[in-house]
């Protein structure tokens, strides 16, 4: 025993592992834009019963909405509608942002409410407006089916529950990334992959600082902005409602009304119409109000077009198909 | 036990527990959780100088993204999780603290991540013109120039930007009055006489100047309360508070541990002494104990040499005796095979032979075996002399029963025989009653002459004097059955006598053999029982037969004599009638009447001849199952004829002369 303690003794005075960690590499961004990874490793069991699971009507109420009916992927990942419908065809208040790439987004919804996927697969579910569920009804339908049942049994200790759901769920739109556009092969060193058209509508995109809020590696969803900081883009479109506060809404801060997520550009082109709001039902248009609205002028019909060329290089492939 | 030894044992139990208290507590500091914890110290403070790096490019780089910024902020956070986890080591007061300082840490995390988002707000939208203004002038410049060539113009725009940009790189205050007056400069110019065009592009570029100014200060501000949130200080007080605590913690398991190696040395000494003490009472107990030993060895040895003696003394004796008995054994056993050979003639039956008597034990079972022998014998020759006398007595019997089944047969022929006399003599009785009937019928026409009828009745007469021989034969043929009903009566007693005689013999014989063996005294009984048994049926039935058949003879007879006598009346009257015929015209109505009666009587006497028929018929079968039962008596007889002179034989081995 005394030498047990002896030896306990010389353990606290030599620690076994070092007290300094090993220093964190630090990545230094080449740029303010950055291409998407071609490839992600995400458990597939994990994918596949996500995917289930998000085109699940069994998640709504009356069973006729999923989470596809809102984000097709065939349609860039939103209904391209202004709002979607939820349950006993409920009208949205915002404008449903794309599925796609919405991992790489540091907070949900366009308020930023929610952080992780995982949190966000809440705010549908309990919406009204949209699926007017619960959990309890979720896994209580869930668990009838043997399907489910079996397929929740191969992956998850605990089988069917709402954090399981979340996590399947989550997983799966992790895998919705879309790598490779023409713009992201333009970062890896293709100067040809754009135009020179569209090669000046990047640099109109840079010179105007349209890239002062789109940038990273989603060209954008990385940090709020107030809508219109040029001019009263609210009173100006006119019947303001609620969602229009944006940010306000979740931190009741008055810096934070109009404040909403930056939008991310990737796909663009695919997921009109544009804004919170909707309003905006061409890339055109959306070029114009924003340089109206953030930037204090009217762009050029020159610049506008230019601008929108670059932008429809942001659109990549899904599973090795382009959007 | 007693007391002092439970009060031992709670003490010993008692400095075990203290032991292992002291030892729990010197182990108390888990290590791993330790090393887990300072590496998420420093990984946070990693990550705060990764996000100040991150936070001054994005503040002074033109190309940047917020995405590095993020991600870090987002591992800070989690990080800052982990911490929460506070090791368990940290105890009580320290660990409340702790949390304290824990919580301003985290305070301080959230209201980083605030500011962040309020900088990347502000920094994106002062970024946004920063970027655009060198674009606007110069879009300014070229149009004015080529318009109105307005140097002032082209110059002030120059200074702005010049100023805007040194404002930007610098914190230098005295740039902002010279960026407001060149603000105010352009605007004095926009008041002259420009185009719209220029006028708005001037205000535009006035505008982002203006938002650059207010927002520089704003963003310095957000930067330099980050960089204070997130500075080395904050985090070297949150370092050493942990540091302390756990350097705390390690002194108070080293206390703990020289307090449990002292316990541990008392605990070995104070076992050493127990050990030496106890040990030496031992020695003691066992110098005491040797001697003790030794003395008591002493003691043994002197009585196991005695004892050795006795038993030698007994050994001596005990092989002697064993010589002896096994002389007297082998003696017995010489006896028993002498007394086998003596008495091996008893097996072939011959109970004349005797054992020779001796002095010894063998002479005692000689001489039982002998008397047994002589009891035997006696029993043997009874029983021999018993079954001698079953054999005559059967043999004798079986000729009394043989004539009395002769006889037998004799009476059923014999009733036989008068029941055709009397089916002849009732046929005989419907001819009179016929020809009584032709008489009437044929006196009726002579009523007037009365000669013919005359004729009639002396022919009816002779007839009728006739029957008087008949009624004779009837009457020795009824004396005949009589005769054979008292042969059967005295047949019937002679087998009353024979049974009784046997039932005697069988007892008496059944005694005698069971005296011998088993096996013929289960045969007697059966046979006796079975011959009774037949004996007494028979007798039984013969006597019923008997009293039926005197009953029906003495009917027969009866009316035979009423026949007789109305048959030796109507002879009397016929011959009153022939000697007075003269007078048979005048009494033919007597007549007629007198011939219906006869006719009448003739008709009775029929049925009763009927009857007596009958009633034979039913003597002839009695008699004739009479005969039956006596040839099963005779037949009985010689089964107990064969089974008796089996037992003869079989007694007839037994030498007994």
């Amino acid at each position: 025993m005394t030498i047990g303690l002896w030896r306990s003794s010389q353990l606290l005075e030599k620690p076994r592992v070092n007290e300094e960690p090993k220093p964190i590499a630090i990545t230094l961004s080449s740029g303010a834009i950055e291409p998407i990874p071609l490839t992600r490793k995400l458990d597939n069991r994990k994918v596949e019963l996500g995917k289930k699971l998000f085109n699940e009507p069994k998640l709504s109420k009356d069973n006729t909405i999923s989470c596809a009916s809102c984000h097709g992927l065939d349609t860039g990942g939103t209904d391209q509608l202004q709002f979607s419908r939820g349950v006993n065809n409920a009208l949205g208040v915002v404008n449903t942002p794309t599925v796609f790439n919405s991992e790489f987004n540091f907070r949900m919804h366009w308020n930023g409410v929610v952080t992780t996927l995982e949190e966000q697969v809440d705010k549908p579910v309990y919406s009204e407006r949209v699926m007017a569920s619960s959990w309890p009804e979720v896994v209580s339908k869930l668990q009838k089916s043997p399907e489910y049942t079996s397929l929740f049994a191969k992956i998850y200790d605990d089988r069917i529950n709402s954090d399981n759901i979340k996590d399947s769920i989550a997983t799966y739109e992790r895998s919705l990334y879309t790598p490779n556009s023409r713009f992201d092969k333009f970062l890896r060193g293709e100067p040809n992959a754009l135009t020179s058209e569209e090669q000046e509508g990047y640099s109109r995109f840079k010179a105007y600082g349209c890239v002062s809020c789109h940038q990273g590696i989603n060209i954008g969803g990385n940090l709020f902005q107030t809508f219109g900081l040029f001019g009263n883009y609210f009173e100006d479109r006119g019947e303001i409602t609620k969602a229009d506060l944006g940010r306000f809404n979740v931190t009741g801060n008055e810096e934070d009304r109009y404040k909403f997520r930056v939008s991310s550009l990737r796909n663009i082109e695919k997921t009109p119409p544009y804004f919170h709001d909707g309003t905006a039902e061409t890339l055109e248009e959306a070029v114009e109000l924003m340089g109206k609205y953030q930037l204090g002028r009217q762009l050029s019909e020159e610049d506008i077009q230019l601008i929108v060329k670059f932008l429809k290089t942001l659109t990549g492939e899904y599973q090795g198909r382009p959007l | 036990m007693k007391k002092h030894q439970w009060f031992k044992i709670a003490t010993i139990f008692s400095a075990a527990i203290f032991l292992i208290f002291l030892v729990i507590q010197s182990l108390s500091i888990d290590l791993e959780h330790h090393q887990q914890y300072q590496t998420a110290l420093a990984h946070q403070n990693e990550r705060k100088a990764i996000i100040n790096q991150e936070l001054l490019k994005s503040r002074y780089e033109l190309f940047f993204s917020y995405d590095p910024l993020v991600n870090h902020l987002s591992k800070l956070q989690a990080t800052q999780a982990t911490l929460t986890t506070i090791p368990n080591f940290i105890r009580g007061e320290d660990r409340a603290s702790f949390q304290k300082v824990l919580a301003k840490s985290s305070q301080a995390i959230e209201q980083t991540e605030i500011l962040i988002e309020d900088f990347k707000s502000q920094n994106s939208a002062f970024k946004n013109s920063l970027r655009y203004l060198p674009s606007l002038v110069s879009e300014i410049a070229n149009k004015t120039y080529a318009q109105s060539k307005q140097t002032n113009l082209s110059a002030s725009l120059d200074e702005l930007v010049q100023n805007i940009l040194l404002y930007n790189l610098t914190s230098s205050e005295d740039l902002t009055s010279s960026v407001k007056a060149t603000i105010k400069k352009l605007q004095a110019i926009r008041e002259q006489n420009i185009s719209e065009e220029e006028s708005f592009l001037i205000n535009l570029a006035n505008r982002h100047a203006e938002i650059i100014l207010s927002y520089k200060p704003r963003i310095d501000k957000l930067t330099q309360q980050i960089l204070g949130l997130l500075n080395t200080q904050q985090s070297e007080e949150l370092n050493k508070a942990y540091y302390d605590y756990y350097q705390k913690a390690v002194n108070k398991a080293n206390i703990y541990r020289h307090f449990a190696y002292a316990w541990s040395l008392i605990l070995l000494g104070w076992i050493s002494y127990l050990a030496t003490s106890r040990t030496l009472q031992l020695l003691q107990k066992s110098q005491r104990a040797e001697s003790a030993l030794q003395k008591m060895n002493e003691d043994l040895e002197a009585k196991v040499k005695e004892r050795t003696a006795q038993l030698s003394d007994l050994w001596a004796q005990e092989c002697l005796s064993e010589k002896k008995q096994r002389r007297e054994k082998e003696k017995l056993q010489q006896r028993v095979r002498e007394l086998g050979t003596e008495i091996a003639s008893v097996s072939q039956g011959d109970l004349t032979i005797r054992a020779r008597v001796t002095e010894d034990e063998i002479g005692t079972i000689a001489e039982f075996y002998n008397f047994t022998l002589e009891n035997l014998r006696q029993i043997i020759v009874q029983v021999q002399i018993v079954v001698q006398k079953v054999v005559n007595n059967i043999k004798s019997n079986e000729i009394a029963i043989q004539k009395l089944s002769e006889d037998t047969d004799a009476q059923r022929e014999g009733i036989t025989l008068a029941r055709e006399t009397i089916q002849a003599m009732a046929n005989s009785i419907h001819t009179i009653a016929a020809k009584a009937v032709r008489v009437e019928s044929l006196v009726t026409p002579m009523m007037p002459t009365g000669e013919p009828g005359a004729v009639l009745i002396n022919h009816n007469v002779e007839e009728i004097l006739s029957m008087p021989s008949l009624n004779g034969k009837t009457d020795e043929k009824m004396q005949l059955l009589q005769s054979c009903s008292q042969k059967i009566a005295q047949l019937t007693e002679i087998i009353h006598q024979v049974t009784f005689h046997t039932n005697g013999v069988s007892v008496h014989s059944a005694n005698e053999e069971s005296r011998i063996s088993d096996d013929a005294q289960n045969l007697s009984l059966i046979f006796d029982k079975s011959l009774r048994h037949t004996s007494k049926q028979a007798n039984e039935e013969i006597e019923k037969l008997i009293a039926e058949i005197q009953a029906g003879i003495n009917e027969v007879l009866i009316t035979m004599n009423e026949s007789t006598n109305k048959a030796k009346t109507q002879t009397q009257m016929i011959k009153a009638t022939r000697q007075n015929l003269a007078q048979v015209a005048a009494m033919s109505t007597q007549i007629n009447q007198l011939v219906n009666s006869i006719a009448l009587s003739a008709s009775e006497q029929s049925q009763a001849s009927s009857r007596v028929n009958e009633i034979l018929e039913r003597v002839t079968t009695m008699s004739t199952k009479t005969s039956i039962s006596a040839t099963d008596v005779a037949t009985s007889f010689k089964k107990l004829l064969t089974v008796t002179q089996q037992l003869q034989d079989r007694v007839s081995q037994f030498k007994v002369n």
